[in-house]
């Protein structure tokens, strides 16, 4: 009789006679006397078995049946029912491409009820967790288990982050028959992609408003979660599922002193990429600068000069002082202020009195600061990346991008913050972009989506 | 442990090289170190972004600067830093942002931040800078600094250099190291160590003596991985515990290129006159069928029986008999545990390839029938003491067997 246990990520196949086929994804390993396939290829290798009709012992498989129903009965949108269908269709395997805001969380939870196996929820960040957890507990009626962020407490449905599924799926990843990856477009990364490798779920999807990656790693999902099984873009939406919107980019003027400090760093950073013969055009243009400029007094100073002239074009004066009229001008309405990074975030909210949520805000303080904004007791927030991603704020109806980088997927999210619709809402997203300086280019990039065109 | 920012390397085509330090620049080094030490003292009392702020602003050449990176992080890390209230510092945001909303809300004309600081200061009798200060207390960078342990210069130099090599371990696909131990009992804990982190291993013996040992995790088999990195560099000590390594690393060093070859051999190194370390039941027993008039001859035994699947074993002495040349090796495991005998006893039934006696403690409950059946080993049941004399009446019959 042929077994299959699960080891520490990988499904060891023991008792295959020579004359017997053994599944493509399994190889001999020598170092332990067997046949091994990654975990995610469980179902593959099962199915084979059962087509050579081979008796088999699984000691692999560790989940379990769910006993809790869908407690919460929410009318499903036409689209999120479609989706569904074409996620059965796939054998329960496929990524759903549905814009921010248009629901696709439901999406999960009609999955989970559909597969009725324990379920496992990778998240990004642990304000996703947050929401995930909320959603499945009130949804299913059932305590729902948490890895990550300090806890460490599985149940037939548990919510988890991409850092934490990476660490810990070698050891529980036989323990879930679906795994919903949220913000599938982190998956296929070197690292996280494991997670999905690791994984013994027979039963995968993949969420993403972008599935898109410039990388061209997005081609891995079809392996490690299924193909795009459905798919909705914003514009198709707008209207009747999303929140009509307005984007209105805002040219920012340097002030005299900031734009002679501009010029003046920004030479020194280019005079040293051409008399190095750098081209950024070249993949490796960057790591090239980083490397050269890491070798020389010279180089040291054209690092520091292209910091320099970044933070004064991210962080301009005149934008903080624009944004106090946008305060104003929206001082009833709900606004998100998203930075590029940190230092500009925290000085937002000292200037604003504004309260602030990053990397560094706790748990608690992030729920409270997202439950007073949510009941209008905070007009705005301020925040670097972590709100980037899946937050659900539906009240949120102005969003001001002071900076950001260059990605697409990032932009598009950040105005996906505030599109969930609303009876009578209207969403406004002001970009402020300095001219003159290089981050307009990074604004063009950046507004490279249908949904700004 | 530092991460590859803080790691001096260069490549020279597909091999990866750790920069060691020597002359000027291990001078140099150990200044730097003295002055990183020095500031960390200083900033007692201050907060953690003025420490990093202060190390920042120390003048250093190019080449120097990533160790400069790396004796901070090393220091940091000895240093012991005190959160803010943070209890304290999110009610104070709460008051003030939830205030300011209010107002802000209800404003007619422009909202005035001064007048808000000045209220809320006003209601808990405090100065409105001292607001200012508490408000984002409890960050990371407002930590204070209470106590630096640091050890001296020469030492932070010595722990960067070895820092470094297991940096680069973390990005390690797969190591191989070849290592020769002098006992039984150096084996065993490299291999009980391999198996604590959860890696595996092929074991191949060297003409030379020693072995040669690949060491990966079971993912490895399909994709190069740096996932076994961190526990490939926590083997690291364990490996340089063994009387000679030569370590040769796989690395994943950034993540578009090929991977990278990395050679390690620790500059300081034990030779084969030094002592190897042995328990003392096993030195007695040794000592015990020296004593004999016997033609058994004992030595301590260097090598590992590797059984892919099912485990290895290192024993701890080997008897040969001179007439014949007949060996059997014997493994003492005392009375460590009832579950590591019928480890050996599973080993052994599925054929390590060498005569094998395990020398068991009455206390563990095993009887010597056990293994009465299985020709190529068996045990020796002690009550109190290990008799040499009985040892050796065991391996004359385990040699006799079949």
């Amino acid at each position: 009789m042929i077994e299959l246990a699960f080891a520490e990520g990988t499904l060891e196949v023991r008792g295959f006679r020579p004359d017997d086929a053994v599944p493509p994804e399994c190889r001999w390993d020598a170092r332990s006397a067997c046949h091994r396939a990654p975990a995610r290829a469980y179902a593959d290798v099962v199915l084979e078995l059962r087509r050579q009709k081979l008796a088999y012992d699984d000691r692999a498989r560790r989940y379990v049946e769910l006993e809790s129903k869908l407690a919460l009965e929410r009318a499903a949108r036409p689209f999120q029912e479609e989706a569904l269908d074409a996620f059965r269709k796939a054998n329960g395997r496929g990524v759903v491409v549905l814009p921010t805001g248009a629901g696709k969380s439901h999406v999960g939870v009609l999955a989970i009820d559909d597969r009725r196996r324990s379920a496992l929820v990778v998240v990004p960040t642990l304000e996703l967790v947050r929401q995930w957890y909320d959603l499945l507990r009130t949804s299913f009626a059932t305590e729902v288990g948490i890895v990550g962020g300090g806890s460490h407490e599985l149940r037939a449905l548990t919510v988890t982050t991409y850092d934490s599924a990476y660490l810990h799926m070698q050891h529980f990843g036989a323990r879930f028959g679906l795994v919903i990856f949220d913000e599938c477009h982190h998956l296929p990364g070197a690292t996280y992609e494991l997670a999905a490798e690791l994984c013994l779920a027979p039963f995968r999807l993949g969420l993403t408003a972008t599935p898109e990656r410039p990388d061209g790693r997005d081609a891995r999902l079809d392996t490690l979660i299924g193909p795009v099984v459905y798919r909705r873009d914003i514009i198709e939406l707008a209207g009747e599922y999303l929140s009509e919107y307005e984007a209105v980019q805002v040219a920012i003027e340097l002030s005299p002193e900031e734009r002679s400090e501009y010029d003046e760093n920004r030479k020194i950073y280019l005079d040293f990429v051409r008399s190095q013969g750098i081209r950024f055009s070249s993949p490796s243009g960057w790591n090239d600068f980083l490397m050269r400029a890491s070798r020389t007094p010279a180089g040291l100073r054209a690092l520091a000069a292209y910091r320099r002239q970044r933070e004064l074009a991210l962080a301009a004066a005149r934008k903080l002082e624009y944004l106090e009229m946008l305060l104003e001008r929206h001082r009833r309405d709900r606004t998100l202020i998203f930075t590029q990074d940190n230092a500009t975030a925290y000085a937002v909210s000292r200037r604003f009195l504004v309260p602030v949520i990053t990397h560094q805000t706790k748990v608690r303080e992030r729920s409270q600061i997202l439950e007073r904004f949510a009941r209008g007791d905070y007009g705005a927030v301020a925040t670097s990346k972590v709100l980037n991603e899946g937050v659900d704020v539906p009240d949120a109806n102005v969003a001001v991008v002071i900076s950001g980088s260059g990605s697409v997927r990032e932009h598009v999210q950040r105005l996906g913050r505030v599109l969930r619709r609303r009876e009578g809402k209207q969403a406004i997203l002001y970009e402020l972009v300095s001219t003159g300086t290089n981050e307009a280019y990074t604004s063009e990039r950046r507004r490279a989506h249908s949904a700004y065109q | 442990m530092l991460s590859p920012e803080h790691v001096r390397v260069r490549r020279r085509g597909a091999e990866l090289q750790v920069l060691g330090l020597s002359g000027e620049l291990k001078a140099r080094a150990v200044e730097l170190a003295r002055d990183v030490r020095a500031l960390a003292v200083e900033h007692v009392g201050r907060s953690r972004e003025e420490l990093e702020d202060a190390w920042s602003a120390l003048e250093v050449a190019p080449r120097e600067r990533k160790i400069l990176l790396g004796l901070a992080k090393l220091v940091g890390d000895d240093c012991e830093f005190e959160a803010g209230d943070a209890e304290e510092a999110a009610g104070l945001r709460e008051e003030l942002f939830g205030l300011a909303a209010t107002l802000r809300r209800d404003a007619d004309g422009s909202f005035d931040r001064t007048a808000v600081m000045a209220d809320v200061a006003a209601r808990r009798g405090v100065e409105p800078s001292a607001l200012e200060a508490l408000l984002y207390a409890d960050l990371r960078g407002a930590q204070r600094l209470v106590g630096c342990n640091a050890p001296d210069a020469a030492r932070l130099v010595e722990r960067y250099e070895q820092a470094q090599v297991q940096a680069v371990l973390l990005r390690a696909v797969r190591v191989v190291a070849e290592v020769r131990c002098a006992s039984g009992d150096a084996y065993r804990t490299l291999f009980q160590k391999l198996k604590f982190r959860r890696l595996m291993h092929r074991v191949t013996p060297l003409e030379a003596g020693g072995y040669r040992i690949e060491i990966d995790g079971p993912f490895s088999l399909f994709q190069g991985v740096a996932k076994y990195g961190l526990e490939l560099a926590l083997m690291l000590p364990a490996l340089e515990a063994c009387t000679s390594l030569t370590l040769l690393a796989e690395v994943r060093w950034s993540n578009r290129g090929k991977p990278l070859a990395f050679r390690y051999e620790p500059r300081t190194r034990l030779t084969s006159l030094d002592k190897p370390s042995v328990r003392d039941e096993v030195q007695e027993l040794l000592d015990g069928v020296r004593g004999l008039e016997t033609e058994w001859n004992a030595k301590l035994a260097d090598r590992v029986l590797d059984l892919p699947g099912a485990g290895v074993c290192a024993p701890d002495i080997v008897l040969r008999r001179e007439r014949d040349g007949a060996e059997v090796l014997v493994e003492v495991l005392g009375y460590w545990s009832r579950a590591s005998v019928w480890k050996r006893v599973e080993l052994a039934q599925r054929g390590l390839g060498a005569r094998l006696l395990f020398v068991v403690s009455s206390r563990l409950r095993v009887s010597e029938e056990v293994l009465e059946e299985t020709e190529e080993a068996a045990l020796y049941v002690y009550k109190g003491r290990i008799n040499a004399r009985s040892v050796v009446r065991h391996a004359e019959a385990l040699s006799a067997r079949a």
